[in-house]
């Protein structure tokens, strides 16, 4: 480690990289090299956000820790953030807190969930969200970025480390950072969150807990029938922790799949019923997987069902990602919360 | 000069009163706050039906609680009217473990006597939040790992291996079973 020269916990080293290498050494970092935050940077994260430093962006009850605006920002700015950012990762933090998001389960679980952040209305064209070619990948500094400033937020201020207090057996890709955006254009229905009752002009976060992210390959040989019931199929596999939980799941539709469902008129209240229908598994098939207690087959096992989903208002759907395409995204969702509004200055 | 700011939330110390012990456990009301887990309540009742046995003690109030979220106000308040102390468990993952030491603590704040159980891998998981509740020093009995795939007589014989521990954590409190130790 380089000799840095510190005055408690500022410290004052003499090249960039001395400076990513000091946050490393204070176990900032989530892996990836930090920006290193600055006064000057702080400064005007703040000021795009609107937010007083020891302004209290949520209160964290599992914690016990008040997260200021000041440490939002810091780690807003260490994760690579534009600072017109800053609302839309200060909404996050927010929906974090939410009692209903059972932020201790998501961040600490042997099944290893990640937050997934969902943007919508007009801050998705302000600060440059991507909500089409290639998602979930790499190439657009804010989705990038604002899922990864709250990966920092979790690690440094809540302090959900691996491997101490986030005890997950495998991880996911998505917990380095996972945030997009739901596109409205070419979208056959309301958004999201006009969904919810919300205008098109507000801009909102949504968080979801997903264990593991799903796509599919359906060619519409079976019509649209045929995709719903893939859909059903990938939120009920086997192997799912959700499968008994009666979870909400999520499907993403994008690609050709969208145009199929647009073209058939279907409202979203129609698939919803087809694909909660499709998530039913036979109490016989959960004893051969060893899903059940009992694992002896009795006479009407084959035909009795359960069902991983039982409500179909609990189908969140999105339509985003590629326009061309056959591979809708799947997410079976551990829990949801909506933050209502991204609050500007 | 290049400043660079402390990301981080610092967890202040903040010592609690823990609540008063009794004198013994005979014929003493015991709760109980499960959280879900695979054999979690299963632990739990064979430590209660042995307590019944050596100490006389009913087991008066069984909360099941999930790993989402801290133990309610509303179920502190219904054990601090029912119960005498209240063993919380059993915790066996990344959640549970961290969250029944919680709820220990938590119940020790609000003047009940409490003893968390997690299985001994996620040992360092418990002091984490014990650390993070200003307590680093909060005690919890362990169990061998793993919970979920216990057989029935296994679950009687970890129990019985337990009471002894939980005993001495209810009776001389985290001070004092500290120092004996």
């Amino acid at each position: 480690m380089a000799d840095f020269q510190t005055e408690g916990e500022v410290c004052i080293p003499i090249n960039a990289s001395e400076q990513i290498e000091y946050c490393y050494e204070k176990g900032w970092t989530d892996g990836l090299p930090v920006v290193p935050a600055t006064p000057d940077l702080l400064k005007d994260m703040l000021e795009a956000g609107g937010f007083r430093g020891d302004e209290v962006i949520a209160d964290m009850p599992s914690r016990n820790v008040s997260v200021t605006a000041e440490k939002v920002a810091i780690n807003a700015v260490m994760a690579g953030c534009k600072a017109s950012y800053m609302p839309v990762v200060a909404t996050a933090v927010k929906a974090l807190a939410d009692p209903g998001f059972g932020l201790h389960h998501v961040a600490s679980a042997l099944s290893g969930p990640t937050p997934v952040i969902i943007v919508n209305g007009p801050i998705i064209e302000e600060i440059g969200l991507n909500a089409t070619d290639n998602l979930f990948g790499p190439g657009c500094r804010a989705n990038s970025t604002i899922g990864r400033a709250l990966r920092l937020v979790l690690g440094n201020c809540l302090r959900y480390k691996p491997g101490i207090s986030d005890r997950a057996t495998y991880g996911t890709p998505g917990k380095h950072s996972c945030c997009i955006a739901e596109n409205a254009s070419g979208n056959p229905w309301e958004t999201w969150h006009v969904e919810q009752g919300l205008q098109p002009g507000d801009s909102t976060v949504t968080l979801i807990a997903c264990s593991s992210m799903m796509q599919l390959w359906n060619c519409g040989y079976g019509g649209v029938e045929g995709l719903l019931n893939s859909v059903g199929d990938a939120l009920s596999f086997i192997g799912s922790i959700a499968i008994f939980g009666q979870t909400p799941g999520a499907v993403i539709f994008g690609g050709d799949h969208t145009e199929w469902l647009k073209e058939g008129g279907w409202t979203k209240n129609q698939i919803r019923e087809v694909v909660v229908e499709n998530t039913k598994r036979s109490i016989a098939a959960l004893k051969r997987a060893g899903r059940l207690e009992e694992t002896e087959i009795k006479p009407g096992d084959e035909e009795t069902w359960h069902y991983a989903m039982d409500e179909p208002s609990e189908l969140m759907i999105l339509t985003a990602g590629s326009e061309t395409g056959h591979s809708p995204a799947y997410y079976r969702v551990l829990d949801r919360r909506k933050q209502p509004d991204v609050a500007r200055p | 000069m290049f400043d660079i700011l402390d990301p981080t939330t610092t967890a202040e110390e903040d010592p609690i009163n823990y609540a008063p012990r009794p004198e013994s456990l005979n014929g003493l009301k015991i709760g109980l706050v499960e959280n879900t887990k695979p054999n979690a309540e299963k632990v739990l009742q064979a430590i209660a039906n042995q307590m019944a046995e050596t100490y006389g003690t009913d087991m008066i109030h069984l909360v099941h609680k999930s790993q989402r979220a801290p133990l309610a106000d509303a179920d502190i308040k219904k054990l601090q009217i029912e119960a005498d102390f209240v063993i919380c468990g059993v915790g066996d993952c990344g959640a549970c473990s961290s969250g029944s030491v919680l709820d220990a603590i938590l119940l020790e704040r609000s003047g009940i006597p409490a003893v968390a159980i997690i299985t001994d891998r996620f040992e360092e998981t418990g002091q984490e939040m014990a650390g993070l509740w200003g307590v680093p020093t909060f005690r919890f009995v362990q169990m061998p790992h793993p919970l979920g795939s216990l057989a029935v007589d296994e679950i009687e014989d970890r129990a019985a291996s337990l009471l002894e521990k939980i005993s001495i954590l209810l009776l001389r409190g985290q001070e004092a079973s500290e120092k004996a130790a």
